[in-house]
């Protein structure tokens, strides 16, 4: 299926979001993510279904102010 | 100064951005002994595992972590974000930015306060970046914050502290709240008179 990953058009054949950051390569990944703007704690993510079109963002620490 | 019970070993907080190195900013952080350093988040490219790197620079400091919610626009982006930052950064501390205007960066506060309270409510620490406004900082209070983080110009403006008749009416207000001045302070070359300044306002 087609989903959007950061913005960019990602396409992906899991079905959750566990195994689906795994297939994009953030496997063990320091990231959190959130799925059509909503938080998506790491606990939740095994049963998280995907589904077409949807918006995944996966955010990871950075420097600021 | 304390901040969510938190005795802070200095009053000073220190940004991590615009370092030219890891190295550099771990100088900085060794020199400044800062009572905290303040983080982000941002889109992970996969494989890179940036993110764990920077987060192993920051944990190995020493020193509490405030994230912030830096680039939010509304309520709904700024409560996602600090939910996200709250697991990668492991603290309920949040620097809450919900920015209303462009070119100034200026804090949207209507935003801010409704933002705020939903935090709050989910046990977030919040420390809400605002103009220096009376009203605004009773509001932020009633709803639930015990620090306020009043700009003191325009982020990135280096213009000082742009209303101290402001600031010092704030601290006249809420003598008891912590307050953090944050934003547009200036370049650490010329820290004397501003840092005077601040300890009256501190």
């Amino acid at each position: 299926m087609r989903i959007m990953v950061n913005d960019e058009m990602k396409l992906i054949t899991s079905r959750f979001l566990s195994e689906a950051l795994i297939e994009l390569g953030y496997a063990g990944a320091k990231v959190a993510t959130a799925i059509d703007g909503v938080f998506v704690p790491r606990s939740a993510r095994e049963g998280r279904a995907l589904e077409e079109g949807a918006h995944l963002e996966i955010l990871a620490p950075m420097q600021g102010g | 100064m304390r901040a969510y019970g938190v005795e802070l070993s200095s009053p000073l907080m220190l940004g991590t951005a615009l370092y030219d190195s890891p190295a550099i900013l771990a100088e900085a952080v060794r020199h400044g002994q800062p009572g905290a350093v303040t983080v982000s988040l941002r889109r992970e490219s996969a494989g890179l595992q940036a993110g764990q790197a920077f987060w192993e620079l920051v944990r190995g400091f020493n020193v509490p972590v405030l994230p912030n919610t830096a680039g939010c626009h509304t309520v709904r982006e700024a409560v996602t974000t600090a939910q996200m930052a709250r697991e990668v950064f492991e603290t309920d501390w949040i620097k809450l930015e919900v920015i209303g205007q462009g070119d100034l960066l200026q804090p949207d506060v209507f935003a801010l306060v409704e933002a705020a309270r939903i935090l709050n409510d989910e046990g977030f620490k919040v420390f809400p970046y605002m103009t220096e406004d009376l009203v605004v900082a009773e509001r932020l209070l009633r709803a639930g914050c015990e620090v306020l983080m009043p700009w003191g110009a325009p982020i990135g403006s280096g213009r000082g502290l742009n209303n101290l008749f402001g600031l010092r009416a704030l601290r006249a207000h809420f003598p008891e709240t912590p307050m953090v001045i944050d934003a547009g302070i200036g370049r650490p070359l010329m820290p004397l008179p501003r840092s005077n300044l601040a300890s009256t306002l501190f």
